[in-house]
Order: structure tokens, then sequence, then C-alpha cells
């Protein structure tokens, strides 16, 4: 299964990839729904650049108690009919990128808009051992 | 004759990445605009080229021993 | 949609928070960014009030493509009255405020009056909340953004250093501190109004039509058309590259602009910032990146950018990168503008040399030179006549005629001996000697344009004075060398209309009259729009401007020509026809 892989040395923060995620999944341009967390800011201690991306590690599907995430193909599917709104997933997500919606709950489809938005290579789509 | 030629930013992807190469070249005259079409740098993303640290046009004629800059095209400031 | 359509009014002075629709006949006419902040203060500002007093307003302004995934689109405008020039000042910031600011659900923010006591801002979404900031005043800004991050969480600030608390007239705004507001006082203006720094969190979104599709086309125009050989030298190099270029067309600033080139010039280009290089930085939905972080020594920065380079390195005499890098940051934490900064020191360094007034500073003094940013933010010792700025030294102390500034803002780091259209441009800029309002040296001593003749400068200037005029009001960044054909074209798509090349172009002239409109309100007129007379008199004696000056006459000239065509009369004034064809 490919899934998404983060390089900080290349990233240069622009969010480029923010906006592409949320305007594909969610409509609306909102950094805050995307489905993936990248971070670039300058901190006491020097430049901080961190990327929380999902890495298919399926978490997420075993933990819903009502199977509204599944995994078909290598790409996860969220069904919106199942879920109760518990947020299990969205506190157990390793990379903590499932977001969390008034209704439901959005999580990485491996659309790949924010790698062929990303300007400089930072995200890529990669082959994880699964 | 020989000849080195700078590639400054982004037009040192038309060398492989290459900033400065050292040249040796069968022709003993040639223009600067003839030694860029040879690169395929085209001429519209050039701002100016110097030969020898001098800010020169593109039909300056270069000879054995020069340094040849070429500079990409700005804008902004 | 592309505007919000909400303005969210401050007043400082009874605490007062509310908000307004936007003014839609205006941002049709004015767009957004630099020509709507201007046409706001047009309206709301009185002739002739004082700058820092109650009376004068900050406005915050973003535009229709921010918050969008249009490249380069993450600009801010703020604007207000300037402390340095008396003129209307608009200024752009990077980085992730405006965005930000659309997100929690404001086009602008009009900040009046004068709070009482040191405050900030903190703003979430609808929640408005003016705060006590006692603990902040008198930190620099670096120290406050942290402070203020630790506190607030996950917010974008915008701050003042002491260099604003103390009214500088080359104080700046700065913001995830290493960008500014930089020119003309932006930041005595917030401490003015004793704030110190305003905050944002955003949770809200941007929703334009057909969203996707819209995505894919502009993901298309960023790869064929943002990143391409026109812009890329900005992630390659940035703005340091243009060091090597301006060395060798002659026009780098050289201690008080007394020369064109110098000697140290490889120690303060780009192979010297990139040998230092740890990560390359972009603002909000930028592909092109031009901001390069490094670290040398202790001290690490984004930048320096040219306008460091040159100001605060040659122009001081100064070949010391690591000098060099720790001047900026010091600058940058205590907020002081890197152009004026360095005109200041160079030209107190020249006063002292020419045994005019002794400051105790001499051009490429390294140890004297690193002690002036914090002495003149807080106005100590030479700090406090440095603080004045080069025209008010020049009254105070004398050298009028290599005092490198116009209406009161000091000169940007191209010398306009060697780009005559450079000169015109920083006469004829809104708010004084300005290299962003139009930049000819990129086609004139960086290109094919003969630099030593006025021969059709007039022209140049004006049409790249309305095309900026135009982005910086959209808000598109200027290292984006779009065309207006490009910008019309995006433009149409966003906003749902047709917009046509040829309205902005109007609108581009139209942001530029009211902008003349405003200054002739204060006084402003032909008298004010010249160059200090070592430009004309003397002649540089180095490189490839040896023996050239920009005569008086073809000064003289190119002012004429360049009022004939923008339709003024003979004294720089906007005539009744010209108003009326542009609904002022």
């Amino acid at each position: 299964m490919k899934a998404l892989a983060f390089h900080a040395e290349k990233c240069i923060g622009c969010k480029l990839c923010h906006l592409a995620c949320s305007a594909q999944n969610e409509g609306e341009f909102n950094p805050r729904l995307a489905r993936l967390k990248i971070t670039s800011i300058h901190k006491r201690d020097g430049l901080l650049v961190r990327g929380q991306t999902c890495d298919l590690c399926l978490t997420c599907v075993e933990v819903c108690p009502e199977d509204a995430i599944v995994e078909k193909n290598g790409r996860l599917n969220f069904l919106p009919e199942l879920c109760t709104d518990c947020g299990i997933c969205v506190d157990t997500c390793p990379p903590q990128v499932i977001v969390d919606k008034p209704e439901g709950v959005g999580v990485c489809v491996q659309c790949r808009s924010c790698a062929n938005w990303c300007p400089t290579a930072a995200l890529t789509f990669e082959e994880v051992n699964k | 004759m020989e000849i080195t030629l700078l590639l400054k930013g982004p037009l040192k992807k038309y060398t492989d990445g290459a900033e400065l190469l050292e040249l040796e070249l069968d022709e003993n005259e040639l223009t600067v605009s003839e030694l860029l079409q040879r690169f395929k740098v085209p001429t519209s993303s050039v701002s100016f080229v110097q030969v020898n640290n001098a800010k020169k046009d593109l039909n300056q004629l270069i000879k054995g021993g020069d340094t040849i800059t070429v500079n990409p095209r700005v804008a902004g400031g | 949609m592309a505007y919000i359509d909400k303005v969210l009014r401050i007043n400082l002075t009874n605490g007062r928070t509310t908000s307004e629709p936007l003014n839609k006949e205006w941002a049709k006419d004015y767009l957004g960014g630099k020509g709507l902040s201007i046409k706001y203060l047009y309206e709301e500002l009185k002739p002739g009030i004082d700058p820092l007093s109650a009376d004068n307003k900050l406005i915050l302004m973003t535009g229709p493509l921010t918050g969008t995934i249009v490249p380069n689109s993450g600009k801010l405008a703020i604007a207000a009255k300037s402390p340095a020039t008396g003129t209307i000042l608009d200024c752009s910031i990077g980085g992730h405020f405006a965005p930000e600011l659309k997100f929690a659900g404001y086009d602008a923010v009009i900040i009046e009056g004068k709070a009482t006591e040191p405050i900030y801002l903190f703003i979430e979404d609808s929640n408005v909340e003016l705060r006590n900031a006692a603990d902040l005043w008198g930190k620099g800004a670096h120290e406050t953004e942290h402070l203020l991050y630790e506190r607030l969480g996950d917010v974008i600030t915008l701050a003042i250093g002491q260099a604003g608390e103390n009214l500088l007239p080359m104080a700046c705004i700065s913001s995830e501190l290493y960008r500014q507001a930089g020119r003309g006082g932006i930041g005595a203006v917030m401490g003015s109004k004793n704030l110190k720094a305003i905050s944002v969190r955003g949770n809200g979104g941007v929703k334009i039509p057909d969203i996707r599709k819209f995505s894919a086309t502009l993901n298309k125009i960023k790869r064929e058309d943002t990143m391409t050989d026109d812009n890329m030298w900005a992630y390659s190099d940035g703005t340091p590259m243009i060091v090597d270029l301006s060395q060798s067309t002659g026009i780098l600033p050289t201690r008080n602009f007394q020369e064109g080139t110098f000697d140290e010039y490889k120690n303060i280009n780009s192979e010297a910032v990139k040998s230092v290089l740890k990560a390359k930085k972009a603002c909000f939905a930028c592909p092109l990146a031009c901001s390069n972080y490094v670290k040398m020594g202790k001290t690490e920065i984004e930048g320096p950018e040219y306008e460091t380079l040159a100001l605060c390195g040659s122009n001081c005499g100064i070949g010391d990168m690591e000098a060099l890098i720790e001047f900026n940051r010091l600058c940058d934490d205590h907020c002081l503008d890197t152009i004026s900064a360095g005109n200041t020191v160079a030209f107190a360094m020249e006063l002292t040399e020419k045994g005019i007034h002794d400051f105790g500073i001499r051009f490429g003094d390294v140890e004297n030179y690193l002690q002036m940013p914090t002495l003149i933010a807080t106005r100590q010792g030479v700090g406090a006549d440095l603080a004045l700025g080069v025209k008010k030294m020049a009254e105070k102390f004398g050298g009028r005629d290599f005092a490198m500034e116009v209406k009161g803002l000091e000169i940007p780091g191209y010398e306009p001996r060697g780009s005559w259209a450079m000169g015109l441009a920083y006469g004829t800029a809104d708010r004084g000697a300005c290299h962003l309002r139009a930049w000819p040296a990129s086609v004139e001593a960086f290109g094919k344009i003969d630099p030593f003749t006025s021969e059709g400068k007039a022209e140049l200037v004006i049409g790249m004075q309305d095309i900026n005029s135009v982005k910086f009001s959209a808000i598109w960044c200027d290292f984006w060398a779009i065309s207006t054909e490009q910008m019309a074209e995006i433009l149409t798509l966003l906003l749902e209309r047709d917009i046509t090349a040829a309205e902005l172009s109007t609108i581009g002239e139209r942001i530029n009259n009211l902008a003349r409109l405003f200054n002739e309100r204060e006084g402003f007129d032909r008298k004010d729009d010249y160059l200090p007379t070592r430009v004309h008199n003397e002649k540089l004696t180095t490189g490839f401007t040896a023996g050239k000056s920009l005569p008086r006459e073809n000064y003289e000239k190119m002012l004429s020509e360049y009022y004939q065509l923008r339709g003024w009369d003979e004294n720089g004034k906007i005539t009744a026809e010209k108003k009326k064809a542009l609904n002022l």
C-alpha cells in the first residue's frame, strides 16, 4: 500500500497542502479542516518543522466500534451513516490527523491533493510496509 | 578556446545543476547569445550577461579566457 | 466568498468593538489591500491630523485572494497616515496573519483612538478582547510573540518592539519574528495607540463556488506560470542574489551612497548567505519560498534580505556577514526598519567622517555598529539623535545634500544614478522613497533598457506603479511576475464576474491617484517629489556607473513627463478631468 510521507528538510511551511486537502475534502479553504498537520514555526530554540500525516496504520479501522471507517484497496473510506460521533478514532489516531467535525469525522482518503500541490516534494506518496 | 560559464540562480537547471562550467570550444569566436543557444537557455529568462564582470549585451563576442556570467530575470524586489 | 463582507472596528479609547459590512462599492473600485485601506483612510481621516495622535487610524486589510489557494496570496496590507512622512502609508507584511484574520471572519480591522494603558488584542473568531499588556511593554517583538504563543496557544501575532513603543519614525511591525510591515513608522502608529500586539486565531474557512475546479486550475497555473525561470530565483537564492546584480551594474549603495560598488561585496552576496543557509521558508500559499533561514555563530534569523545587505552592509561599509546577521536580528527584535536604520547609521558615519558632527561611529566600524540598533530603538546615547531618522538629523546637524531620503523616507538599495527610472520611482512613490511601488531597476540597470537616459522612463514607472497597486490590493506578493491578464483571469474565476486587464489597469491608476489626492490634501505637490542633491551633483567614480550622475535637468524632464502622462498639472496636482475620469 502507498501512503503519505513527509520530508521535513524540504518543507517550506506554505500550507498549500492544508488548503488543497480542505478544498478537496471539505469544499472550503480551511487549514484546520485538513487531514494532515504540517507545522513550521519559530520557537524559542529555533525553527520547528513537523509533519503529521496518515501513514495508513489502520488504527482507526481497528478501534471504530461501528465499522464506520474501512480500508479498501489501500484507501480509507468513511461511512457517515454508521458513525455515532464517539470520538475514539480521533483520540487514538497515532499521528493525530483525524478531523473532529460537528457531525462525523474527516479521515485522510489518500486523495493525494496535498502531494500534488506541494511545491517542493516535501510530501510524497510512498510504499508503506503492511 | 577555453571559457568559463557561470549560470546564476534558477538558470543552472540548463546545465543539470552545475553553476560553473569550464568549457573547451572548437570555435575561436562566438557571441554570448550563440553560447546560450547551445545550452538552450531562453533569452527571455535572462536579465543581463556579464563578460569578465562587465555588463554586456547578448551580441558581445566571446574570446578565449573570458568568464561569462548569465543572470536570471528578477521581478519584485 | 472571496470577501467575508465583515469589517471589525475597534475603538481603543472607549474599548468598544463593532462589526460592519465591507463597503462593497469601494471594494469594486479598489479591490482590497492597499487600495481599499487607502480609500477608508481618505474618507475617514481628517486632513492635517497628527499621525501619532488618537485621530490616526490603523487599518489591517486583506484582499479577495486572501485565504485561498492562489499562489503568493498570503500578504496583509497595514495602513495609516505616516509618522515619518505625513503622507499616506501602506505596508505589506507576509507570513500567515492575513489568512488567519480572514479565517477568523474578517476582511479588515480598523483600529481607532488610543488606549489609556498598554494593551494587546486577542481575536478568535467573533470573540474580540482588549487585554492588559503591562508585562509585555518594554519587551522586544520576539519575546512578545513567544509569550503570546505560550499564553494563547496556536495564534499568529503582529507585534511592535521598543522602537514602536518609543514612537520612532523608522519603527516597523513584526510577525513570526522575521516578517515586517517595514516602512514609514507604521510601528509607531501602533505604539502611539498603546497597542503592543494583535494575536489572531481563525477557525473558519473561505468558501468559493466550484472549489475543486478552481483548485485544479490554479495548480496548473502554479506549475506553469508561478514556478518558472522568472520567479524561481526567489527559491534558488532569494533577494540576496541582487547583491551581485547591483555590484556589477554599479548601483549597490556604498558608504552612504558615495559609491555604487563595494570592494567586499563577496562577503555579503548570495553565496555568502547560502553558506550559512539552514532552510527555505515561505509565506502562506507561496510556492516560491524566498526566505532564507540562516544560522551563524549563535545567531539565527530569516534573512538577511537584499535591502538589509545593501543598506546595513555596503552602505555602512560593513563586509562582515556575522555582524550583519546580528545587526539584522537586533533590528527585527526591536522593530527597526532595516532600510531606514541602515541609512541612518550610514548618514551618521558620513557626518562623523566629514567632521560635521561626531557620533563616534565610522564606516566599517563593526563594534560600534552593533551597538546602534538597541541605542536607536531605546533613544539612548547617540541613539537619541539617530532615532530622528535621516531627514530630521540633517535639519539638526547638517549634511542636507547627502541626506538620502525623499519626503522623509530613507532610500532603498538601488543607486538612482545608475538607474534613472529608479530615481523617478523614488520621487513619485506615494509614501516617499520606496522600491516596491515600482522597481524599474529590474528592467533598466538589470535589463535591456538604457539606465542613463530620461527617455520613456515616466511611462515605465507609471506602468509598474499601476500594476503593483493592483497586486498589492488583490493581494499578490510582488515576487510573482504575474501579468495583468493572468490577474484578470484568476480574479474572474474567484469573483464570478468578468474582470478585464483594462479594468485592473484602471483600478491601479485609480489607487495611485487616490494616494496622490490624500497627499495633496496634506499639502504635498511637486516641491516634495525631489531627490537628495548628491544624486544630481556628485558623480560616482567606480564600476559600471563611474562618471555617472542623474543631472537635475534630466530628472525635471522625467518628472514633468510623469505628471503629463498621469494627467496631472505641472505642479503635480491631479486635474479635475482626471478625478472625474477615475470616479474620485
